[in-house]
C-alpha cells in the first residue's frame, strides 16, 4: 500500500519533475497490493440489537465489609453475570434483605445502615438468582468526629472547591486559594481560619486577613455564605443550605472549627478503591460505581456518596455525583475520582455488542493475560499471530533498528524451527546491532547532543548490558570528567531544567510547572519541587562548559552569570521561588537529607529515585511505548493522576519484573517482544478495528529518521555520507561508512535528510517529531537519498545487474531487501509484466525500488 | 561638506590609519629584503630503526638549494639523495589554492646507540636553516603499509606481531585496516604515533589518529560487520600545546583468532603530511602495567626548560634553591629591607596520614613544607593547620605524582578564620563571549595573608567520587620568593639573517610572585657579524595586563607578563656561514650594579645567508 498522501502531493507535481515518475506511481499504486492491512479494509460493522440475555449468575458487592462508626453505611452492588460473559448492574432490580435487623438495616438502593455493634449477612434476590456478602459492624456508638483534616476537606473535594478549576487552580480564585484536591490541608485550613489570598511570587497573604469562618456567629461565616451565594459567588450556589454538606460546615464552625478532633487518630486516606475498576458498557447502558476508603488506621469507610467523580471523555460515558456511570458513544475512558489528598480511576468502555463465543486466546507470559484478560472484558478480539516476514521484520527494527538483510529473510521465513522467533530474539539482543541502536535511543533520550565521554558512557553502558538503575545513578549523580558528567553544562543550565528534566527522564513525570506553582493537574507542590532541585544546587563546573569537571561544591553553586565586572566570589544556594527561603533537599515526602549526608547529594536522590516503583514503571512505560508505539501510560513521560495507565496491573507486573531481574534492560525486551501481544498482527478484526488503546493489534508506526536512512542504505546498498560541503572541515565528521544511528551527534552533521525527517536536536525531551510534511513528500520524489542512490553502480540494483541476474530474481532480492518479504504471486506477475512493457529494463526496475521505497510498507514498522 | 573639514576629519584619520598600519618600532628599522622560507611540512615514513640505513621523503617548500640534513644528535645522519619539484594539493578541507614545493628524498643512517623517541631534523639550504620535523628512531624494525588498498574489513592488511609500521592516511576518509592473530587470553597493546604537536615549530598538523579494534567475526546481519571490542582506553595528549591525541588502546583477547585494528583520522582528513606508526605488541607479563612509547624520551636538551606551572612539574623541597638563580642572590635578598620575606630555610618534608579528614584532625605543619599527600578514597579530605603573620605572602604549589589532572583535580581551600571567603585554587574568569564563568584549577596560587592567626587549608578532590592508592600529590608551601618566570620566544627558532639586516625578537618575561627588580636579556655564542646588545626591562609601575572583565584573583595565579625586543644587527660584510651557529638565550635578574646570575633560557640556531 503506497502511502495515498505522498503519491496525492506526486500526482500534483510530476509534470515539473520527470517523464518517469509516470511509471513509478504506475508501479506504485498497481505493484504494491501489499498485504500490510487488509482487514482495515473491512466494512465497519453497524451496532447488532443483540437480545438481552438472561443473567446466568449474580455476584454482591463487596461480598466482605465492615461499617465503622455510628449510622455507618455500606452500598452494594448486584452484578450480574450474562451468558456472553458482560457483567450489568442489576441493583436497582434486586431486593435486599438483611440476617439481623438489630445489627443493621437496609435501606434503598442498595444500602446498608449499621445499626449495633455484630455481623449479618445481606441477601440480594434476582429472580430466582441469589447472592450473599457477611458484613460486620464496629463502634456503631461512635459518632463521625467533625475535624477540618477529616470531613470538611472530604466535602471541599467532593464539591469540587479545591479542584484545579476552582480554588484549587494555580492562584485559586476570589483571592482564595485552597490546595488541589486537599493535599495540604493544614496549609488549607490556616486560608480559612486566618484569611487572607494567596499570592504566587511570594509566601506573604495578600491583606487583609479576615477569617473565613465567623465563631461568634457560624452561619455568617464566608466559608457558608459564599458558597451558598448569599455573599455573591462567581462560582454560583455550590452548596445548597439544605444539604447535608451545609449542616456539616456549620457544626464544625460551632464546635470551634477544629483543625482535627483531640480523640481522633489520623484520618488519612491510604487507599482509595474503586469497584468495579473496569468497566464495560452496551451503549445507553447505565453502572454504578462504589469507591471504598481504606485509612491509615485500619478503617474503611463508603465513600460512594461522598468524593468527586470526573469523565475524561463525557461523550463516551458520563458519571453522577452518586458514581452511576451513563454509556454513551463507543470508546473508553477513565472515570476520575477524587477524595482528599487521593484519587484513583475506572475504566470505562462502551462497546456496541457482546461476543458469546469469544475464542481462547493463547499466552505466552503475564503481559499476556492482562492484555488479553482485559480484550476479553471489552469483548475485543485481539488480530491473529502476525506471520514469520512480518514477526522479522519487526523484530529486527524494534530491537536493532536494522533491516534484516535478503538472506536472513529467506531462511527465517522458510524455517520449520518451531522456537525460531524466540530463538531470533536472542539472536538480535546480543548483536552488535542491538549495542548500536539502543546506544542511538538512550542518546536520543539523554540528550546527548555534544561531548564525547557522554556518548561513550551512553554506548559503554549499552554494550555491558549496565543494569538501568544504575545507568540512572550514574546520570543523576554524574560527577568528574567521564561518562555522564558531561550532561551537567555548568553555568548555563539552571537548577529548574535539571531537576525537572531527571524526573522526566526517571520518573516519567512533568514537574516543571510545579517550580511556580503547585502542579495544576498533578499532586506535586512547589515545595517538593523546590525541595527536590536543592539536590542539584550545589553543582558546579570547572573547565569548559562542555567537557570540565563537574563537580558539588558544600558552598553551593556560584554565581556564575551575567555579572560582568564582578570580582567578589558568592555562592547561592537553592531558594524557593515563592518564599525566597533557602531550600533544604527534601525528598517528595517530606524527608530533609539529613545534614550528615550531604557531602553527595545528587547520589543520595539518585538512590532514592531509582528504588521507587515510579522509577521502575516510567522505565518499563517507556520501553514499552518503544514496542507498541504508545506508553500504557501515555504520553509515556506523562504520569498523572489524570492520566491513569490502561492497563495499572501490567504496568505494574512489569515493573515488578524489571526490579526483580536486576533493571536488566535485555530482559524487559525479551519480556515484550515475546507476549504474543508484541506478536499480533497489524491487520485488524471488525472488533479491533477502532481499538487504540488495548494492544489489540500491531500498530504501524513511522520508522524514526535515522533508522529510515540507514533502512534506505541497506535496501539500496549505498552507504550514506555525512561529509560536510567541500572547503569545510568538521572535527566530528564520521568515518566513512557510519550508520546512522550511529552517529555521536546526530544534530551536528550534513544531512537533509534527517533534517526533513525530524531529526531531535537534542535540546529537549521527547522533541522527536515523526508526522510526515511536505518537505519528505518532495525528498521522496526528488530528493538524492530516494533518487541517487538507485543508479549507482555499486548499489544493490547495480550489482544484480551487472550480474545479469533475471527480473523474477532481481524483483525478489529487492522485495526481500525493502520489505522484508517475498512478492506475492500477483505482485510478481503484475510487475514482470509492467517492466518487459518498458523500453529501458534498468530505468523499469529503477522504479520498481523507488516505489517500494516510498510505501507505507517500508517507511513504517507494522 | 567643505573641503576644510574634509581635511580636519579625514585627514587625521587617514594619518592615524597609516600609523597604525605601519611597522612597530623594532621592525621599522629593518632592511626590506627579498628573502625564501625553508619550510618542511611532512615526512614518510616517520623514522626508522636504529642501528639501520633507510629512506625518507620529506615535502616542503623553498628547499630547491637543500644541501644538508641536520640534526640534534650525533648519532644520526644522513644524505640528500634527489630534490624534485612537486605540488602540495589543496585538500578537501582548505581554500588554499595549491602551492609550489619540493620533495626531497633522504638517506638516514642511525647508529646503534641512538636513543629511540623523537629527534629534530632539519635541512640545511643555500636560503638558510628550516625549520624542525620531528624523525622517529624506534628499536625493532619497521614495516611498511601496503600500496593496495585496504579499506574495508575485508581487504585489511595482515601483520605479524609484534609490529612497527609506518602508514599513512593519505587522502580524504581514508580507512586503513590491519588484521592480526591473537593467542586466547593474550594481553595486547596497541599505539598509533603521531607527530603533529609534538615539537615546537614543527609544521606536522596529523595529531588527532583514530584507532579502533575490532572483532571481524561478524553479525547475524552481515557477516563481514567488524565488532568494535571494548579496550581499555589509555589515550593520552601528550603535546606541550595538549592538543595531540596519542590513541592507546589494551585488550586481552578471550579467544584466538583473527582480529582487526582500524587507523583513520578524526574529521577525514588526509594526505602527505598524516603519516603515522602503529605499533602493536603483547603486554610483558612481568609487568604490571604496560609500557608505553615515550615520543620525548630522545630529547635532551642542554639544559631542563623551566616549568612554573603545570600538575606534572618536578616539586621538592630544592624548588626553593632552584628560585635563587632566577631572583637576586640570597645574600642581596636578605641584605634589602625592603625584600620581605628572607629566604627560607630549607625546609621540612612531611608524611600526610590519615586521620585528617576532619577539621579537628588537621596536621599542624610549618614552612617551608613539603606534603606527601594522598586521596586515599572518594570524599577524602587532608587537612592541615599552619600559623601566618600579618602581610605574609606564602606559595602554594601542587604536583599529581601519579593519576593526573583532570582524572585527580587537587583542590586548595585555605580557610580564613576572620570571614566567610575562603580561598581556593580554582581561577574564574567570564567567558568574554558568553558571559558565562569560564574556570580552571591552578597548580599555583600566591596567597597574602591580612591577618595573623591560625589557617587551615583543606586538600582534596574536586568531586567526592575519586580517590585511591594512586591518588598521590605533592604539596609544597613555602614563602613567596620573587622571580623570573618563564621567558618565551615569539616565533621559530630558527633564525636566517642576510648581511646588513637588522631583526627583531620579541620575548615575553614573566614576573612572578611580585618580581619587581630589573630583567636582563642577552645572547651568547652568536655568528661572527651579528650583534645584540643586552636588553635590561625595568618593572613597570604599573601592572600592564589588567584583570580581564569579571576576572577574581588574577594575581594569584599569573604571573605579570612583560614583552621584551631584542634586536640582532647584522654587519654588511658579516660572512656567509656553512653551519647554524647554536646561541644561546640567557636572562639575569638585576641591573648592572646589583644583579643576579645569568641563567639559559633556550638555543637558538642562526646562520648568515646570501640574499637574494
Amino acid at each position: 500500500m503506497i502511502n495515498k498522501k505522498f503519491c496525492r502531493m506526486k500526482t500534483s507535481i510530476h509534470q515539473s519533475v520527470s517523464g518517469r515518475n509516470y511509471l513509478r506511481l504506475a508501479i506504485g499504486l498497481s505493484c504494491i497490493i501489499l498485504v500490510l492491512t487488509p482487514c482495515r479494509m473491512a466494512a465497519l460493522l453497524r451496532a447488532d440489537e443483540q437480545p438481552a440475555l438472561a443473567p446466568v449468575s449474580i455476584r454482591l458487592v463487596p461480598p466482605v465489609t465492615t461499617l465503622w462508626g455510628y449510622r455507618a453505611t455500606q452500598r452494594f452492588l448486584v452484578l450480574a453475570h450474562d451468558a456472553d460473559g458482560l457483567e450489568k448492574d442489576v441493583t436497582s432490580q434486586s431486593h435486599f434483605t438483611v440476617s439481623n435487623s438489630q445489627v443493621v438495616e437496609s435501606a434503598p438502593g442498595g444500602k446498608i445502615i449499621a445499626v449495633s455493634d455484630g455481623v449479618a449477612t445481606v441477601t440480594a434476590k434476582l429472580g430466582s438468582l441469589s447472592a450473599t456478602a457477611h458484613l460486620q459492624s464496629k463502634e456503631s456508638d461512635r459518632q463521625p468526629s467533625l475535624s477540618f483534616d477529616g470531613a470538611i476537606t472530604q466535602i471541599l473535594t467532593k464539591r469540587g472547591c479545591n479542584g484545579s478549576k476552582c480554588h484549587g487552580g494555580v492562584k485559586g480564585r476570589g483571592d482564595f486559594k485552597l490546595s488541589l484536591d486537599g493535599i495540604n490541608p493544614q496549609e488549607d485550613y490556616e486560608w480559612i481560619t486566618l484569611g487572607g489570598g494567596y499570592q504566587v511570587l511570594t509566601d506573604e497573604p495578600l491583606e487583609p486577613r479576615i477569617p473565613r469562618v465567623n465563631l461568634q456567629n457560624p452561619e455568617q461565616s464566608l466559608l457558608l455564605q459564599k458558597p451558598t451565594d448569599a455573599d455573591a459567588h462567581e462560582g454560583g450556589v455550590q452548596l445548597p443550605q439544605e444539604s447535608s454538606d451545609y449542616e456539616t460546615i456549620l457544626r464544625w464552625i460551632q464546635s470551634g472549627a477544629p483543625f482535627r478532633v483531640a480523640d481522633e487518630d489520623s484520618s488519612h486516606i491510604e487507599l482509595l478503591e474503586v469497584t468495579p475498576a473496569d468497566v464495560v458498557l452496551k451503549q445507553s447502558e447505565n453502572h454504578q460505581l462504589i469507591v471504598t476508603a481504606h485509612f491509615q488506621n485500619g478503617r474503611q469507610q463508603d465513600m460512594t456518596d461522598q468524593v468527586r467523580y470526573d469523565s475524561l471523555d463525557p461523550e463516551i460515558a458520563t458519571v453522577g455525583p452518586d458514581g452511576e456511570v451513563r454509556a454513551g458513544r463507543v470508546g473508553e475512558v477513565a472515570i476520575m475520582i477524587r477524595a482528599a489528598g487521593r484519587s484513583t480511576a475506572a475504566r470505562v468502555a462502551v462497546i456496541t455488542r457482546t461476543i458469546a463465543d469469544y475464542p481462547q486466546v493463547p499466552r505466552n507470559n503475564f503481559v499476556d493475560d492482562e492484555i488479553f484478560d482485559k480484550l476479553r472484558r471489552f469483548h475485543i478480539i485481539p488480530s491473529s499471530l502476525c506471520n514469520d516476514a512480518e514477526f522479522l521484520r519487526r523484530a529486527c527494527l524494534d530491537i536493532t533498528g536494522t533491516l534484516p538483510p535478503p538472506e536472513r529473510v529467506a531462511e527465517f521465513i522458510t524455517s520449520p524451527d518451531p522456537n525460531k522467533r524466540e530463538k531470533l530474539v536472542q539472536i538480535l539482543l546480543n548483536s552488535p546491532e542491538y549495542n548500536e541502536y539502543w546506544t542511538f535511543r538512550l542518546a536520543d533520550l539523554f540528550l546527548v547532543k555534544s561531548g564525547y565521554n557522554y556518548w561513550e558512557w551512553v554506548r559503554q553502558s549499552v554494550a555491558s548490558n549496565k543494569p538501568y538503575n544504575t545507568i540512572a545513578i550514574e546520570r543523576i549523580a554524574a560527577q568528574g570528567v567521564a561518562g555522564a558528567a558531561d550532561h551537567f553544562k555548568g553555568p548555563e543550565d539552571d537548577v529548574e531544567r535539571v531537576v525537572a528534566e531527571q524526573f522526566r527522564v526517571f520518573f516519567g513525570r512533568r514537574m516543571d510547572c510545579a517550580q511556580c506553582h503547585n502542579h495544576p493537574y498533578d499532586r506535586w507542590t512547589q515545595n517538593q519541587f523546590w525541595g527536590l532541585a536543592s539536590f542539584f544546587g550545589k553543582t558546579n563546573k570547572m573547565g569548559t562548559i562542555q567537557g570540565g569537571v563537574t563537580y558539588d561544591d558544600p558552598r553551593g553553586r556560584e554565581e556564575e552569570f551575567g555579572e560582568m565586572g564582578r570580582t567578589a566570589l558568592t555562592f547561592k544556594l537553592v531558594t524557593h521561588l515563592r518564599t525566597k527561603q533557602v531550600v533544604e533537599p527534601m525528598f517528595p515526602g517530606g524527608h530533609v537529607l539529613p545534614e550528615a549526608a550531604r557531602s553527595d547529594p545528587r547520589m543520595a536522590l539518585a538512590r532514592w529515585m531509582t528504588s521507587q516503583q515510579e522509577f521502575s514503571e516510567a522505565t518499563v512505560n517507556r520501553f514499552w511505548g518503544f514496542f507498541f508505539g504508545r506508553g500504557l501510560v501515555d504520553p509515556v513521560d506523562d504520569f498523572r493522576s489524570e492520566n491513569p495507565p490502561t492497563h495499572p496491573v501490567l504496568l505494574k507486573k512489569l515493573a515488578d519484573d524489571f526490579q526483580e531481574h536486576g533493571y536488566d534492560l535485555k530482559h524487559l525486551i525479551e519480556r515484550i517482544v515475546l507476549s504474543r501481544a508484541y506478536q499480533l498482527s497489524s491487520a485488524t478484526n471488525p472488533t479491533n478495528l477502532n481499538d487504540e488503546l488495548n494492544y489489540s493489534h500491531a500498530w504501524s508506526r513511522p520508522l524514526d529518521a535515522e533508522v529510515l536512512l540507514d533502512a534506505l542504505a541497506s535496501a539500496t546498498g549505498v552507504a550514506p555520507d555525512f561529509s560536510p560541503p567541500d572547503g569545510i572541515y568538521a572535527y566530528q565528521t564520521p568515518l566513512p561508512g557510519v550508520r546512522a544511528i550511529n552517529l555521536k551527534f546526530p544534530a551536528q552533521y550534513n544531512s537533509r535528510f534527517l533534517e526533513i525527517y525530524g531529526l531531535p536536536q537534542r535540546n529537549a525531551v521527547a522533541e522527536r517529531e515523526s508526522s510526515a510534511s511536505l518537505g519528505q513528500a518532495l525528498h521522496m520524489l526528488v530528493g538524492p537519498t530516494y533518487n541517487q542512490r538507485l543508479s549507482q553502480p555499486d548499489s544493490r540494483l547495480g550489482q544484480l545487474l551487472a550480474q545479469d541476474v533475471a527480473d523474477t530474481d532481481i524483483i525478489e532480492q529487492l522485495y526481500l531487501a525493502s520489505l522484508s518479504r517475498f512478492p506475492s504471486n500477483t505482485e510478481r506477475e503484475n510487475l514482470i509484466t509492467l517492466i518487459q512493457s518498458q523500453p529501458v529494463r534498468q530505468n523499469a526496475l529503477e522504479d520498481l525500488l523507488w516505489a517500494l521505497l516510498n510505501s507505507r510498507e517500508f517507511a513504517e514498522n507494522h | 561638506m567643505s573641503n576644510k573639514y574634509c581635511l580636519t576629519i579625514f585627514l587625521p584619520a587617514f594619518l592615524l590609519f597609516v600609523c597604525m598600519t605601519l611597522p612597530i618600532s623594532g621592525t621599522a628599522a629593518e632592511k626590506p629584503v627579498a628573502r625564501k622560507n625553508p619550510t618542511l611540512t611532512s615526512i614518510y615514513p616517520l623514522g626508522g630503526q636504529k642501528g639501520s640505513q633507510f629512506d625518507i621523503t620529506i615535502l616542503g617548500e623553498d628547499l630547491q638549494s637543500v644541501r644538508e640534513v641536520w640534526f640534534d644528535s650525533e648519532h644520526l645522519v644522513a644524505k640528500v639523495n634527489d630534490v624534485t619539484q612537486a605540488t602540495i594539493e589543496k585538500t578537501r578541507f582548505s581554500t588554499k589554492l595549491p602551492t609550489p614545493a619540493q620533495t626531497v628524498s633522504i638517506r638516514v643512517n642511525v647508529s646503534p646507540e641512538a636513543p629511540c623517541g623523537i629527534h629534530a631534523l632539519r635541512l640545511l639550504t643555500e636560503d638558510g636553516l628550516s625549520d624542525v620535523l620531528p624523525l622517529l628512531i624506534t628499536s625493532d624494525p619497521i614495516t611498511f603499509e601496503q600500496v593496495e588498498s585496504h579499506n574495508t574489513t575485508v581487504t585489511a592488511q595482515s601483520v605479524d606481531l609484534p609490529t612497527d609500521l609506518s602508514g599513512k592516511i593519505s587522502g580524504h576518509a581514508e580507512l586503513d585496516y590491519y588484521s592480526f592473530e591473537a593467542q586466547k587470553d593474550q594481553e595486547l597493546q596497541f599505539e598509533v604515533l603521531v607527530t603533529g604537536g609534538i615539537l615546537p615549530g614543527s609544521g606536522v598538523q596529523f595529531s588527532d589518529p583514530e584507532l579502533i579494534l575490532y572483532d571481524p567475526s561478524g553479525s547475524w546481519f552481515d557477516s563481514h560487520k567488524a565488532i568494535r571490542l571494548e579496550p581499555l582506553n589509555e589515550s593520552t595528549f601528550n603535546s606541550p600545546a595538549g592538543n595531540a591525541v596519542q590513541p592507546r588502546l589494551r585488550y586481552r583477547f578471550s579467544r584466538a583468532g583473527r582480529y582487526l585494528v582500524l587507523v583513520a583520522s578524526r574529521g577525514n582528513k588526509g594526505g602527505p603530511g598524516h603519516g603515522y606508526h602503529l605499533r602493536i605488541k603483547a603486554l610483558d607479563p612481568d609487568l604490571k602495567e604496560p609500557v608505553w612509547t615515550d615520543l620525548l624520551a630522545a630529547q635532551s636538551p642542554p639544559f631542563e626548560l623551566w616549568q612554573e606551572r603545570g600538575f606534572n612539574r618536578k616539586l621538592s623541597l630544592a624548588r626553593c634553591q632552584q628560585l635563587w638563580p632566577r631572583t637576586l642572590s640570597e645574600l642581596d635578598l636578605r641584605a634589602r629591607a625592603d625584600h620581605s620575606p628572607a629566604a627560607p630555610e630549607p625546609g621540612s618534608i612531611i608524611l600526610e596520614k590519615e586521620p585528617d579528614a576532619q577539621v579537628h584532625q588537621a596536621i599542624q605543619i610549618s614552612r617551608p613544607v613539603l606534603i606527601q599527600g594522598n586521596i586515599e578514597s572518594p570524599g577524602d579530605i587532608d587537612h592541615f593547620n599552619f600559623d601566618v603573620t600579618a602581610g605574609e605572602t606564602l606559595a602554594f604549589e601542587v604536583e599529581t605524582t601519579n593519576q593526573l589532572h583532570p582524572d585527580f583535580t587537587p583542590w586548595m581551600v585555605v580557610s580564613n578564620p576572620h570571614d566567610q571567603n575562603d580561598s581556593s585554587n580554582i581561577h574564574r574568569m567570564v567567558q568574554s563571549n558568553s558571559g558565562y564563568w569560564l574556570k580552571d584549577i591552578k597548580s599555583k596560587m600566591i596567597l597574602t595573608f591580612e591577618k595573623s592567626g591560625k589557617y587551615t587549608l583543606r586538600v582534596s578532590d574536586l568531586t567526592s567520587r575519586r580517590g585511591g592508592s594512586d591518588f598521590n600529590y605533592l604539596l609544597l608551601i613555602r614563602p613567596q620568593v620573587p622571580h623570573i618566570g618563564e621567558v618565551t620566544l615569539r616565533g621559530k627558532d630558527c633564525i636566517n639573517l642576510i648581511p646588513g639586516e637588522t631583526k627583531t625578537l620579541t620575548l615575553i618575561v614573566d614576573r612572578e610572585e611580585g618580581f619587581s627588580d630589573p630583567v636582563a636579556l642577552f645572547l651568547e655564542n652568536l655568528p661572527p657579524g651579528i650583534q645584540a646588545e643586552p636588553v635590561t626591562v625595568e618593572a613597570e609601575t604599573t601592572p600592564p595586563v589588567k584583570n580581564f572583565r569579571g576576572e577574581v584573583n588574577r594575581d594569584w595565579f599569573f604571573p605579570i607578563k612583560q614583552k621584551v625586543v631584542l634586536t640582532l644587527v647584522v654587519d654588511d660584510d658579516a660572512q656567509i656561514t656553512n653551519e647554524p651557529c647554536r646561541a644561546r638565550l640567557l636572562a639575569r635578574a638585576g641591573s648592572e650594579k646589583q644583579s643576579g646570575k645569568p641563567f639559559p633560557i633556550q638555543n637558538l640556531y642562526m646562520m648568515v645567508v646570501a640574499a637574494n
